[in-house]
Formats: C-alpha cells, structure tokens, sequence
C-alpha cells in the first residue's frame, strides 16, 4: 500500500510552485482516512481527520520537488533551461526529461562523447548554462508546443532494490507523505481526540512558503515537521544515520525541547527504533515557516533518512517510512491523553 | 526494425550472450545460414550472385562497467567496459550481472558538497553501486567481481523520428544486418556480429581472418555531436542528414576509390549521405581492412549524439539511408556474371 501510493506519487510531478497540475493522485489516496480536505492559496493540500476536542495538531511533509524551467528555445529544437531549487547539474547529465507545454514533450540531457572531449574538459562538471534538452523538433515545431516559462520533470521509472529499499526521484519529500498517509491509516485503528491536519505543503524546495500560509490557515497548537534527512553512504562519516534505523529526531532551537522529547520516550515505550540528530539552527525544513507561523507553534522534525538527496535515484528503506507513522500515531494518541498544557509551558 | 528488443538487451564487450541468443533466433527463424566462431561473432551467409566476397560488419557489444569489488557496506566498486565518460553516469539506473539486479549509482548530496567538490567531476573510484543491501556477505549472495553492468534504459521515440536508446552504437549496425539479411537479395553477402569491438576489435580481426573478404562494410552508430556551443569541427556528423562515410578515424584510413564510388551510389539512388567530417573513434573496419594481405574496408553510419551513454539518439531517417545505401552496395558489387 505504502510503497504503491510512493510509486504512484513519485511517478506524477509536483515541480516547485505547479503543485496544483496533480492533486487527483493525492486525494485519491487520502480521502478514505480523512473527514474534509482543502487547500490553501498557494497550493498546500490538506487533509482533516476530525477528533472530539478542539485541540489541533498539523503534520507537515512537502508534495513539491525540485524540476527545470525552460528560459530559450533554440535553434535545432534544443532549450536552455534553469532549476527550481537545488541541482546538482552533474546529476542533471544523461537524464531524461518530460516539458510540460501544450503537450507533453519528451527530451534528453546530452553530452558531447567522449571521443570529441578533451582530458581537461572531463575534470570538470557541467553548469546548468552547458546543458541543453534535445527535443528531436525543429525549432519551428518546438515552439508550437512549448513556451518559455514550462516546467521539466526529470523521468525516472521507481524501482525496488533489495530488501525494502526502494529508489525514485522526489521521495524528498513525498516519503514522509507516506509517513503522513501510515499515520492517518492507524489513527484509524488507535483513537485520537485531537484534530489532526495532514499538510502535503507546497513550495518548501523555493522558500518553504506553502508551510507559513498553510499553518496559518489551520492555526495548530502543535506542528509535526516531516523531511528527509542525509543517509549514510561510503562518502560520508561513519557515525551518519542509517536507512532501515527508525526516523532522525532533531534537536535544536527551532524545536520545542519538551515536545521533542515525548516523542522520544514514546518511541521507547513502543520500541520504535529512532535516530537522533543535533540541528542548532537552520533545519532547511518546513520547520523555518512553521514554528514562526502567527504567535508561534511549537514543533518537532522528524527526518526520514534517504541516500543521493536531491537526484533522480534517491534511495529510502520503506520500513523507516511504515515505523515513522505508526510513531507518530502513538505520539499524537499519547499527547491526547496528556495535560498539552504542560508540555509545552516553559 | 529488430532495434527496440536489440537496444534493450544487455551485451557489454566480453558478455555478449543475450545479444548473440537473440539475433541466432531471428536468424534460425528467417531460415538464413549461420556459425558461431571461437570467438563469439555470428556469421550468417546471404546466398545469391557472387562477383567477390562481401563481410557486413556491425557489433553486438556495448559499453558499460564491470563489478571490481565490494565494500564493506555492500556497495559495489566498479571499472569502465570501453570509452565511457564518467560523467554520464551519475544517477542512473543499472542491472548487474546475468540476474539483471537492479542497482543505482547515486551522488553526494549537492547540500552536503564542498564548492570545489560542486566544480569537479566524480571520478569513476569515488562512485559505487547501490542494489539496496546492508552488508558485503549480502552483496555477495548477488553479486560477484567480473559481473558486468548494463544501462537500464528505455527504447523511445521522440520528436522527429529520432529514438533514443543505449547500446545504438552498434545495435543500429546489427538491426540494419537483419533486415539486409531478411531481404533475401540476389546478391552474396555475410552479415557478421561481431564481439569486443569496444574494447579492441577483437572479434572482427577473427572472423574477417576467417572470411578474408575482397569488400568489408562496417555499418556503425558513430559520433554526433551537433548540439549548440559545440566548435563546428567537433561535430562530426548532422543528425537526419543521411549516412555518415568515414574518411579517416583512429583505425583506418578508408581507401578513397571505395569511398568515392560508395558516395556516387548513394547519388544515383538518390540516397542521402554525408562525410564523417572528424578523425576521432575507430570501428572494426581497422581490423578488417589489415586481415591477411589487405581487404578494401569501408565505414557508413548512423549519426548517433550522447553516443556511450545510456541515452544515444538517432535517426529514423539515417537509419534507412544506411540500409538503402549498403543494399545498393552489396548489389553493385555483386552485378554481372555468377563465378561462384
């Protein structure tokens, strides 16, 4: 079920402020778990599952993801193109793209062989200025069907790896959707009091603005931040967290240490495996909008861990994503049975 | 067109099986004649009007990568199989082994880089496979060293009968021999499928040794770089502009006589064909054309762009120029009286 909804999301787009062109595929997959649903001004989507009092708690997890925006279209049926958030252009090389125009128009990122590149010019990594999609068209072709202006998806099939990983593009963020979606599915089985909105928020990628807009217009008491954290690999140290560990819980000022902390002990008593992370000031989250949203709200970040964050193969163990919303389910039915007052009063 | 299921088969230089099993069916189902040599090539013969001895060459070997080791962690350490730009393969999909495991080949995330990591490129030590296990006991239950890695990469059609798939460069070559072979022409040929071409025109030097042939035409994807802010004198071939006659390149220096009388047939047919306008890259024509005494060798491609990558593009269009012109080749060297 988890890893059927992340194909099926990770195989749409949600590109960086054109998060609107998809939103069937969400609510389709959350309307059985959720009482109403609507969204914000700039595109958030949100999901209400109604409880009995009138405390509100918000899950946050981007639906955006980072695409290209055609800026020329050139002689030859190429285009010159900009990012929408952080690309590495090296990973942007040899891939194959969707333009999103009048229609949907396939093209590849290309390079000049090897047989015509010099050693010098091998050492060095491409600019996003060096990179052109192929489109097959003439340019008087092209230009009936794309404009400057249209979003590029990069293509790329999900696959399973061994085990329960698994690797597509935009898992950051759509793994914690599914967190998000694992977390309504057992609210449905253990009770909750509380109303719980699970935010899919627009443009984190650009300058998380979906989550400042989209928490203001829910007004929680308390805000669940979920992303996706660095996973170990061989370039990285040895003691990074780990896929298949359990989420990364941050700690850091943009968090309430008291909040953060029952999530901890709820954890221990059910025995989910958790990871733990220092973040003294900047999260790069949705937690920079949500905690500063009108007086303040109080947050927690939980990080999925995902290797090669920001291609189009990056990796997650869906375990972490399943144990992560059952977590948050305990948490939040714990928090419905605790004094929340107390929790959060300095 | 045999191009779609050629292009997505897997056959590194030196693990040739699937292409070789495949193009053995097609062959035994046209009914046309065929050995495998020590090697590996296939040699399929077209019987019919024989004025010399005719080899059409095209290789069934791709580029790709070859398992070199496996870390502690169960990442797989890998090395290149032919002239691979490491470049290209950063975050990409691949299948190792003959189990085809899927694995991938992520990259440091651009949060966690270093400015001077962001301008270099990753040399092909610092990457690694990725196939999802945990441990190096678990890769090797997989994965062993010497395992070959292939692309994971569509065949597609796109824009104005272009296709892009891996492995054009020479499934193109192999596709073209099919159809040739299909035709059943009056006109006596052997279509060779030749091994290693990527890494060293083994199998071509074999079997040319073997049929010591009066004419050889290696049928090739070749380098297309006509892409915006490329030097004009690197392009090398226009794509959709016909098929590409080599001059000169690494391996061979084409007999000129050949080469002029090649590009008058493709002027009488009304075929349209280019020059290969660059001296870079070498096909089996330079084994071919030094067999025994000397054989006359000719090169006439497919203009491929983002050739070794996973992602080479072609035309429709030069496709078939290629194959109207070496039909019309084989037929005007075959012409006049049978002294078999």
């Amino acid at each position: 079920m988890l890893k059927e909804f992340l194909f099926d999301v990770c195989s749409n787009h949600f590109i960086s402020g054109f998060e609107y062109i998809k939103g069937d595929t969400l609510i389709k997959y959350f309307q059985p778990y959720t009482d109403s649903f609507e969204k914000d001004k700039l595109g958030s989507y949100i999901f209400k599952k109604s409880g009995i009092n009138d405390k509100k708690i918000m899950l946050a997890a981007h639906i955006d993801e980072i695409g290209l925006m055609i800026t020329r279209i050139l002689d030859g049926g190429f285009l010159s193109f900009t990012t929408v958030g952080g690309f590495n252009p090296a990973t942007l090389v040899g891939q194959e793209v969707t333009i999103h125009g009048r229609e949907k128009v396939y093209g590849v990122i290309g390079i000049k062989p090897p047989h015509v590149t010099s050693e010098e010019e091998r050492k060095k990594n491409h600019k996003i200025k060096d990179l052109f999609i192929d489109t097959g068209y003439s340019k008087e072709e092209l230009e009936k069907l794309v404009k400057i202006g249209d979003i590029i998806s990069l293509n790329r099939d999900p696959l399973s790896l061994q085990g329960s990983l698994i690797s597509a593009k935009a898992f950051d963020d759509r793994a914690c959707v599914a967190v998000m979606l694992e977390t309504a599915k057992e609210l449905n089985k253990i009770s909750h009091k509380s109303n719980v909105y699970f935010t899919a928020t627009a443009q984190e990628e650009t300058g998380t603005r979906g989550a400042k807009t989209s928490s203001y217009k829910i007004n929680p008491d308390i805000g669940i931040v979920l992303d996706v954290g660095f996973g170990k690999t061989p370039d990285m140290p040895s003691d990074s967290p780990e896929l298949g560990k359990g989420p990364i819980l941050a700690y850091g000022g943009r968090l309430n240490p008291k909040l953060t902390r029952k999530f901890a002990q709820v954890c221990k008593k059910y025995n989910y495996p958790i990871q733990h992370e220092a973040m003294p000031a900047k999260t790069g989250t949705d937690t920079e909008a949500l905690q500063v949203s009108r007086e303040g709200i109080p947050c927690i970040l939980l990080s999925i861990p995902l290797r090669y964050m920001h291609t189009s193969v990056e990796t997650i163990d869906l375990h972490d994503v399943e144990i992560t919303g059952k977590a948050i389910a305990r948490f939040i039915n714990e928090l419905d049975n605790s004094d929340l007052e107390e929790i959060l009063c300095f | 067109m045999f191009l779609k299921e050629l292009t997505e088969l897997a056959g590194v230089s030196g693990c040739e099986y699937e292409v070789r099993n495949y193009i053995k069916d097609i062959l035994t189902r046209m009914g046309c004649d065929y050995y495998v040599d020590k090697l590996g090539n296939i040699i399929a013969h077209n019987k019919g009007r024989k004025q010399k001895t005719i080899m059409v060459a095209a290789h069934m070997d791709e580029v790709g990568l070859i398992v070199s080791g496996i870390d502690s962690d169960g990442f797989i350490k890998f090395e290149a199989v032919g002239g691979i730009d490491p470049r290209v393969l950063n975050s990409k999909a691949v299948f190792v082994g003959e189990k085809k495991i899927p694995g991938i080949i992520g990259s440091k995330a651009i949060h966690l880089m270093t400015s001077d990591e962001k301008g270099k490129a990753l040399p092909l030590g610092k990457m690694y496979i990725d196939i999802g296990t945990s441990s190096k006991a678990e890769t090797e239950k997989l994965v062993s060293i010497g395992d070959y890695v292939s692309f994971n990469s569509k065949y597609v059609e796109f824009g104005d009968n272009l296709i892009k798939a891996k492995a054009l460069d020479d499934r193109i070559g192999c596709s073209i021999i099919l159809d040739l072979l299909s035709m059943k022409l009056d006109a006596d040929f052997y279509g060779v499928f030749t091994v290693m071409e990527e890494v060293g025109l083994r199998g071509a030097e074999t079997a040319a040794y073997r049929l010591e042939p009066d004419l050889g035409l290696v049928l090739e994807g070749t380098v297309c770089a006509d892409m915006p802010e490329v030097d004009e004198e690197d392009k090398s071939t226009l794509i959709g502009k016909g098929a590409a006659l080599s001059l000169m390149d690494n391996t061979t220096v084409y007999d000129i006589d050949l080469v002029r009388s090649i590009a008058k047939i493709a002027e009488d047919n009304n075929i349209n064909y280019q020059y290969r306008r660059s001296s870079a890259g070498g096909n089996d024509a330079g084994a071919i054309h030094k067999t025994k005494s000397g054989a006359k060798t000719a090169a006439i491609s497919v203009p491929c762009r983002y050739i070794h990558s996973p992602v080479c593009v072609a035309s429709k269009k030069d496709i078939h120029s290629v194959l109207e012109l070496t039909k019309s080749v084989i037929i005007e060297n075959q012409k006049g009286e049978d002294h078999v």
